[in-house]
């Protein structure tokens, strides 16, 4: 794909930095005790309401495979079919974001995740939030 | 009984009077032939005279055997077995044996006086015969009578002696020396005897012999009536009967000389023997001590000479035994103290040892003293040490106390900080949860002031400038927290170390208690010691003087000992050279031969 | 797309299992036993979490079908029900309905005989997800 240069919402998740677009990040919050869903996926730690609205959290760890330690603050994403948290270690801030935009993976969660790309000269995975969402909705 | 042993005296007491008989009839057979000669007798009175002489010399013979076995009776009765060879009968047989030869003299007198007395008698009783011829009868056997009693007496003791001899092999020397004692010492007499009556028998013979003649001779001088006839008378004289004189005087002559021969005889025999036995003797033979039988003083010699040689007997006989004890004992005195010489030299280097024991044994005395000294000395010095260690135990008893005090006051203001420490994090804490906030505030307003665009990058500048500031609050509660944390974690680790430190105060009084039980323990134990050493020390010492002593003793045994020994050595060369005389009086004695 | 009458509901029954909460609607609870061990076969909810069963109490639906839980409370309160996140919508097994916010906190709302069935679904024992 085209080298861009967008700002994007960089944290991390475990060991590896993600970048989502900055439009698509709400807000950054800190999620209160989660209400587990029964049957739902390990990456669905739970639910928990967020003015209103009942707001999913996702560990972006566990769906890659990745190591990470607990977390309380997650970067809520809005998108047009729904709401949707993703845990963050760390939240770097707004950045923006260069280089490549191939997806790192053909099948899985990878296929969502493009790069190469740098931010704040962090190697970082830009996400694609729709695709994701997609692949969420379809049980992960 | 029948079948008695025959006596060995049988018929001895007739075989020693049997010389009587023979002399009498020997002396009456001269006696006739001489009375023949020289006897008047009537004529036609042969017959009568013959019966009175053969009827006179048997009852003479008679009555002096009678009398003569009379004097024998003992003897009898022991040869015919009345009486039992007791040492009293064979003593009362020794005396009469003894007697005899003198009983038979006078017996054989008597005999021969009443035979001539009876034959006269009894002649003259047969035939008409003159007392003149009577009394020449009875003067022939008056003159005949000594010199066969003489005769039939040295014969008779030739026999006596024999008997005598063998009645004395029945009894100890000694008794019969002590039963015939040698108290009648007639020898003179008897040899005075005996030479009156061989000097006056011929001399009475050749005076009656001329007398007769000479009477004879003057009465048929006095008969012849002329001078022819007187010369003729006198050649009758001088030639009739005078070759039977000559018989006769021979004849008694000869008895003479046979009685001096016999005498002679009698008196030399028991010399010749005492001389042989003293030969014997003297070339060393004591075996058969014997007695010689004999009469007065050579009786005596005999009876002294028996007696002698049987105390030398005894004497030689006790030597050899006493020798023979002296040599076994010497021998075994020789061997004792050869063993006792070995048994002394064993003893002598055995005391050596024992010796060299004791010396070391007071070495070791000493070596003990000095050790139980050097303890001595180590007991003190442990028990100085106890009460040194002692009070240092009480010292640190006391440290304990103070320092589980001290440790207490650190346990609590360490908790008195561990609060504070914890106010000052909830504090922190709860600056930290504004920080948070803050720091989500302004990332959020950092988001929106992106999203705003260029208007809102002046938002997001602001908003991340208080993010920053809320990070580094963040950082710095963060700092402050692990700060806290490691406070928290030193004020834990101080509160157990005071805790433990309490802990270990409280182990170390306890401890500290328990050591000081034990020093107590100990410095009894060391006070006990050192009295316990102080008289082991004092009993060493004692034991040492003591074991000095037996050294000393010991020492003192040994060269006693050695003394000893050299005195066992020399006894048994004293014993040795005792031993070589010993052999010497065996070999001295052995050359004597006792039965 | 939520219709009115579904939004709202009118009393649930509160319930826990292992720590979790789960909330049915009143209407579908015909009776609440008591269960313990050895009893009859129910599915249990603590099952959905991977969580050995224990003894609880039983919601019968009027249809028969029920699930244990530990303990439960009821709420008579109407509320309103929240919709399910779209990346939960179809979540075990089709049996639920939203959320409810009750007590400041969220409980999801699950149909008593659907669940039942998606509880005995699963591998026995509550050994699989």
């Amino acid at each position: 794909m085209s080298e861009q240069l967008q700002s994007h919402l960089v944290f991390s998740s475990g060991n590896s930095w993600y970048a989502v677009p900055a439009d698509r990040a709400a807000e950054v919050v800190s999620f209160p005790e989660l209400t587990r869903v029964p049957g739902a996926p390990s990456h669905l730690l739970g639910v928990f309401a967020h003015r209103g609205e009942v707001i999913p959290v996702v560990d972006l760890c566990q769906l890659t495979g990745d190591k990470g330690g607990e977390t309380k603050r997650a970067v809520l994403l809005r998108l047009a079919r729904g709401a949707l948290a993703l845990t963050a270690s760390k939240v770097a801030g707004v950045s923006l974001v260069s280089g490549k935009l191939d997806p790192l993976g053909a099948g899985g969660v990878h296929q969502h995740l493009r790069g190469p790309a740098k931010a704040a000269a962090n190697d970082v995975a830009v996400m694609d939030p729709e695709g994701l969402f997609e692949f969420l909705c379809q049980g992960g | 009984m029948t079948a008695a042993p025959p006596s060995p005296f049988a018929g001895q007491a007739r075989w020693a009077t049997v010389p009587s008989t023979i002399g009498g009839v020997s002396g009456a057979l001269v006696a006739v032939l001489y009375a023949t000669v020289t006897l008047d007798r009537p004529p036609g009175t042969n017959g009568a005279f013959i019966f009175s002489v053969v009827v006179g010399v048997c009852a003479a013979v008679l009555l002096g055997d009678v009398l003569q076995q009379r004097g024998l009776k003992a003897l009898r009765a022991l040869g015919s077995g009345k009486s039992k060879p007791s040492p009293d009968a064979v003593k009362r047989a020794l005396r009469e044996v003894h007697k005899i030869p003198d009983r038979a003299f006078w017996i054989n007198i008597i005999s021969w006086l009443l035979g001539a007395s009876g034959i006269g008698l009894l002649y003259r009783s047969t035939a008409v015969v003159p007392w003149a011829v009577v009394g020449r009868l009875f003067f022939l056997g008056a003159v005949l009578a000594p010199i066969t009693s003489v005769l039939t007496h040295v014969l008779i003791i030739g026999r006596s002696r024999t008997v005598f001899e063998k009645l004395a092999a029945h009894l100890p020397l000694a008794e019969v020396v002590a039963a015939l004692p040698a108290t009648r010492l007639q020898l003179r007499a008897r040899l005075m005897t005996f030479t009156a009556i061989s000097v006056m028998t011929p001399t009475l013979f050749v005076l009656d012999a001329v007398v007769f003649r000479t009477d004879r001779a003057m009465a048929r001088l006095f008969a012849a009536a002329t001078p022819e006839l007187q010369v003729q008378a006198l050649a009758q004289g001088q030639a009739e009967g005078l070759a039977a004189i000559v018989v006769a005087a021979t004849l008694v002559i000869l008895m003479v000389a046979g009685a001096g021969i016999l005498v002679g005889a009698a008196l030399g025999e028991p010399m010749r023997a005492i001389t042989a036995d003293a030969r014997r003797i003297a070339a060393g033979d004591l075996r058969s001590a014997r007695i010689n039988a004999a009469e007065d003083e050579v009786w005596a010699v005999a009876s002294a000479f028996t007696g002698m040689q049987a105390q030398l007997s005894d004497a030689i006989s006790q030597l050899i035994v006493a020798g023979a004890a002296i040599g076994s004992t010497t021998g075994e005195l020789v061997q004792t103290s050869t063993k006792h010489q070995g048994g002394a030299a064993e003893q002598a280097s055995l005391l050596a040892e024992t010796s060299a024991t004791t010396e070391e044994l007071a070495r070791s005395a000493k070596h003990i003293a000095e050790n139980a000294q050097s303890v001595a000395q180590l007991a003190e010095q442990t028990l100085q040490a106890a009460q040194g260690g002692m009070k240092s135990a009480e010292a640190f008893f006391g440290s304990m106390g103070r320092m589980r005090k001290g440790n207490q006051a650190i346990a609590d203001s360490v908790v008195r900080l561990n609060k504070r420490v914890q106010q000052i994090g909830r504090i922190v804490e709860f600056i930290n949860g504004i920080a948070d906030k803050s720091d989500l505030l302004a990332l959020n307003a950092e988001l929106e002031g992106t999203k705003a665009g260029d208007v809102g990058r002046g938002f997001s500048l602001v908003a991340a400038e208080m993010r920053r500031l809320a990070e580094s609050v963040i950082t710095s509660t963060q700092e402050i927290g692990r700060l806290i944390e490691e406070i928290r974690d030193a004020t834990n680790a101080a509160v157990m170390a005071t805790e433990a430190g309490v802990k270990a105060t409280d182990a170390g009084s306890a401890l500290s208690q328990q050591v000081s039980e034990k020093l107590q323990t100990i410095l009894a134990h060391a006070n006990q010691t050192f009295d316990a050493v102080r008289s082991i020390s004092l009993a060493t010492h004692q034991q040492q003087s003591g074991t000095d002593q037996l050294a000393t003793a010991m020492a003192d045994v040994l060269s006693s000992t050695q003394a000893s020994a050299s005195a066992t050595q020399q006894i048994v060369a004293a014993n040795a050279d005792l031993s070589t005389l010993s052999n010497d009086l065996k070999q001295v004695v052995a050359r004597f031969s006792v039965s | 797309m939520a219709a009115d009458a579904d939004s709202k509901l009118g009393g649930v029954v509160l319930c826990r299992a292992g720590g979790h909460r789960l909330a049915f609607p009143a209407s579908q609870v015909a009776v609440i036993e008591v269960w313990s061990e050895g009893g009859r076969p129910i599915p249990n909810a603590r099952e959905a979490y991977a969580l050995p069963t224990q003894p609880g109490r039983l919601l019968l639906s009027d249809t028969g079908d029920g699930v244990v839980v530990d303990t439960l409370e009821v709420a008579t309160e109407s509320a309103d029900l929240l919709p399910s996140p779209r990346v939960l919508v179809g979540g075990a097994g089709g049996s639920l309905r939203g959320f409810l916010s009750a007590r400041d906190q969220l409980w999801p709302v699950l149909q008593l005989a659907d669940f039942s069935l998606y509880l005995a679904g699963l591998e026995p024992s509550g050994a699989g997800r």
